[in-house]
């Protein structure tokens, strides 16, 4: 068993199985000996620890067992990229709010969780696939900042970037 | 000038100044303050022209300046670290998605912007797009499509010959450039995809491809390129062909050249037209492929034999399968005399193989 402690002082106590989905905790273990490790607050704290490493738990516990993803392997990380499949447990495990999809993310990223960073950017991707820059905006509380060169130079990428 | 704005290109490395500008609000609102009033300070002095645009210029850097404020405070998505929106980007796929990303927002251009693996598959079907495209990729590997652009302009030739040592993927219809381009040396390409059916056999080029593991090609009946490191290769002649092709003959003197194969698709139509043979199974010795996993025969129409299946030689380990839309065809060719298996049964033991054949249909 490992103790996980969470910025926010929360203890939660799982199988070393379900720790190690994460490489940051599995490494940190192994390099340091220990059974505790703390994950530390991102972006100058305003990550809320407890909620999402609850939902990022729930990940694990779900995938617990399977095989982790080599990084040695191109054409197969290439291939996962090209694909916007997503299995059906991990899609409704995403349906989540967007703060909360966020938070999943950056959790992932932090505690190097590739297969669920990966679920997470793809549902972004989806998101965004298929929308106009405008709808992007209004989906995501984006202001369009450009500057008057750049805006002349997306005027010109317009002339072709809707050809075939 | 007071004002200034970086106008740079690239990311800041560090997370958290995403907005790019030099000047916090109260520093701008000072700056334009001070410029007004400097502008018309003395009695009676008209404010010129030039001091009317210039402030304007100003104003338009402060708005840009807040909105990129607001942004970097408000969005959700400008707390994605540079590394993760370039991740979700990746998963965009296709350029009609790609672009309209960079259109969102200076942080989502930028960021985009400067990672040239996102652009590295390229096609040159819109030429002004496929260069731009490649400029993008700074020196990482490329894929790159020439499909529906047979004779590119001589700026994009000019741009393509540059980049030979960094292209790892090629596809395209075959035609004299892209024949002419491959005789060039291409030591990344592994992955080559010819499309068209290029006329009737005659004499031409051999060439020697020692990097390709990739080969996907609808004629090759006389062999087009050697490729000895070869180890996966899908051949489909269209149903209906232009021209007639006995390309039997051809196709094992061209798996006799790649004894690394590993995987081999076929699919092609009508027997005494695209596959034929000089000599019959018998009479020849079987071709080897000691290393194929799998051999699959896409739409063998009803009157087709297996003949090239019978003159190769696979280990005991290769999956075979015969893709079927005919149940007649089954049922009336030889040496299928066995019941036709029930819709959805995934194999389908031959004696006379003495191997599992599988058939999707």
């Amino acid at each position: 068993m490992v103790l996980l402690v969470t910025s926010d002082n929360k203890n939660f106590v799982v199988d070393r199985e379900v720790a190690d989905r994460s490489v940051f905790v599995k490494n940190t273990l192994e390099a340091r000996g220990l059974s505790i490790a703390t994950p530390p607050m991102l972006n100058g704290g305003c990550f809320e620890l407890t909620s999402p490493f609850l939902q990022v738990l729930e990940y694990c516990q779900h995938h617990r067992g399977e095989p982790l993803p080599t990084t040695d392997d191109a054409n197969a990380d290439e291939n996962r990229k090209r694909t916007t499949d997503i299995g059906e447990w991990d899609r409704k495990f995403i349906t989540v709010d967007h703060e909360m999809l966020f938070e999943i993310i950056l959790a992932a990223n932090y505690l190097d969780i590739k297969p669920l960073l990966d679920v997470g950017c793809k549902t972004i991707g989806n998101m965004v696939k298929g929308k106009s820059p405008e709808e992007v905006r209004k989906l995501f509380d984006i202001v369009n900042d450009f500057t008057p060169e750049e805006e002349a130079q997306i005027k010109k990428e317009n002339e072709w970037a809707e050809d075939p | 000038m007071v004002l200034e704005v970086e106008r740079q290109n690239t990311v800041n490395s560090t997370h958290g100044e995403g907005h790019g500008l030099s000047l916090s609000i109260p520093e701008l609102c000072f700056a334009l303050k001070t410029k007004l009033a400097m502008s018309t300070s003395a009695p009676g002095k008209m404010l010129s022209i030039e001091s009317i645009l210039s402030a304007e210029e100003d104003l338009l850097i402060a708005i840009t300046t807040l909105r990129r404020m607001s942004n970097h405070h408000n969005s959700i998505t400008h707390r994605l670290p540079p590394e993760i929106l370039t991740e979700v980007a990746s998963h965009l796929g296709h350029h009609t998605s790609l672009i309209p990303a960079t259109h969102i927002c200076h942080y989502w251009r930028t960021t985009l912007l400067s990672c040239p693996r996102l652009w590295s598959h390229i096609e040159f079907e819109n030429e002004e797009r496929g260069l731009v495209f490649l400029e993008r990729t700074k020196s990482v590997p490329i894929t790159i499509s020439l499909v529906g652009n047979i004779s590119p302009s001589w700026k994009v030739r000019e741009s393509l010959w540059t980049v030979t040592n960094r292209l790892i993927a090629l596809r395209g219809m075959y035609s004299l450039f892209f024949s002419g381009f491959l005789a060039r040396p291409l030591p990344s390409l592994q992955n080559l995809d010819v499309l068209g059916f290029i006329g009737p056999l005659g004499a031409r080029p051999i060439l020697t491809l020692p990097s390709v593991k990739f080969l996907a090609t609808s004629d090759i009946g006389c062999p087009l390129v050697h490729v000895p490191n070869l180890t996966n290769f899908r051949f489909r002649l269209p149903r209906y062909s232009p021209f007639p092709v006995r390309l039997g003959d051809g196709l094992l003197e061209f798996f006799r050249s790649c004894p690394l194969l590993e995987e081999v698709f076929v699919s092609y139509g009508k027997k005494g037209v695209d596959l034929e043979f000089t000599t019959g199974e018998a009479l020849i010795d079987a071709v080897s492929l000691p290393r194929l996993r799998s051999f699959t025969h896409d739409s063998p129409v009803k009157t087709i034999d297996i003949g090239l299946y019978n003159r190769l030689s696979l280990p005991p380990t290769c999956d075979v399968t015969f893709v079927i839309k005919s149940r007649r065809w089954l049922l009336i060719n030889e040496p299928w005399t066995r019941p036709f298996p029930t819709p959805g049964t995934p194999s389908y033991f031959h004696e006379r193989m003495g191997r599992s054949l599988f058939f999707a249909y």
